[in-house]
């Protein structure tokens, strides 16, 4: 049987996607992504670069550092995606562009040393430190 | 609290945030889409001035009455306006290098609220409809 795909968009519709599937949400608390979305930053993780687009005439690209690029909708400035230079795979979704089912957990917090002092999410989960995410990843790498 | 700064990720669009802040988070979908999540808005008493970066503000009107303005280079979004009150600019905490400490006032549409995330504090927490009733709309007046 076909698994439905999840849908996504920005706020004013110019531009309209769809993922594969969705297991967990993360958030990222750096400061970088509280610039850019204003807040924590939300995302469904895809390793495995299942996105489509019906309509991506809009995705404007943010090279934010040598790390990553931050792709918005030109119209309406919706944050959508985060992706890894010379990464293919990944693709970072912000959750709140996607119709996502409910009972996803939320996995993990990262960058949680630069958190500010206004929120704070609920709930029990590992909370990493930039420098331990960091260190996870080139332990991946490895 | 006197002043403070606040900027965009490219550092394009510089704003100053005066007098007494407190924050409020908007669960509704429309902030989800746009943020990427819940809109965590910080509003001060004497206001917000934009000091740097006018031009590389782009307003996106996405509602009868209020429009979103976003950094056209680095796609940061950064304010909430009604239209009768152009001037009146709401901001949000990630913009803003913020004191610790202040108040979350409340949160709004909290029955748009998606299951995988809450917050920890305990301020008040509004429906949609509460919210529309208190500025005289109709739920079906909010427009996605």
């Amino acid at each position: 049987m076909m698994s439905e795909r999840i849908q996504g968009q920005c706020l004013c519709g110019d531009v309209k996607f769809s993922i594969g599937s969705a297991q967990f949400v993360d958030a990222c608390h750096c400061r970088m992504c509280q610039r850019w979305t204003g807040g924590p930053f939300l995302a469904i993780d895809l390793y495995d670069g299942d996105v489509r687009f019906s309509s991506d005439a809009s995705v404007t690209w943010y090279n934010s550092s040598d790390h990553g690029r931050r792709g918005f909708c030109s119209i309406c400035g919706s944050n959508l995606f985060f992706r890894h230079t010379g990464d293919d795979k990944y693709w970072g979704v912000l959750s709140g562009s996607l119709d996502l089912p409910s009972g996803l957990p939320l996995r993990q917090e990262i960058y949680i040393d630069e958190k500010p002092d206004f929120y704070a999410l609920a709930g029990e989960r590992p909370l990493l430190t930039g420098a331990e995410h960091r260190a996870g990843i080139e332990g991946e790498k490895e | 609290m006197s002043a403070v700064t606040g900027q965009c990720l490219c550092g394009a669009v510089q704003a100053i945030g005066r007098g007494t802040a407190d924050i409020a988070i908007c669960h509704c979908k429309m902030c989800q889409r746009w943020h990427g999540g819940p809109s965590i808005a910080v509003n001060f008493s004497d206001g917000i001035q934009v000091v740097a970066g006018e031009d590389a503000l782009a307003w996106y009107r996405s509602s009868d009455w209020a429009e979103r303005g976003f950094c056209k280079t680095c796609g940061s979004t950064m304010f909430y306006r009604v239209i009768e009150a152009l001037d009146e600019l709401s901001g949000e905490g990630g913009s803003f290098d913020l004191p610790d400490g202040l108040p979350i006032r409340e949160h709004y549409f909290i029955d748009e609220k998606p299951d995988y995330y809450d917050f920890k504090d305990d301020a008040r927490r509004v429906t949609g409809a509460e919210v529309m009733a208190r500025y005289g709309m109709s739920p079906e007046g909010k427009s996605i």
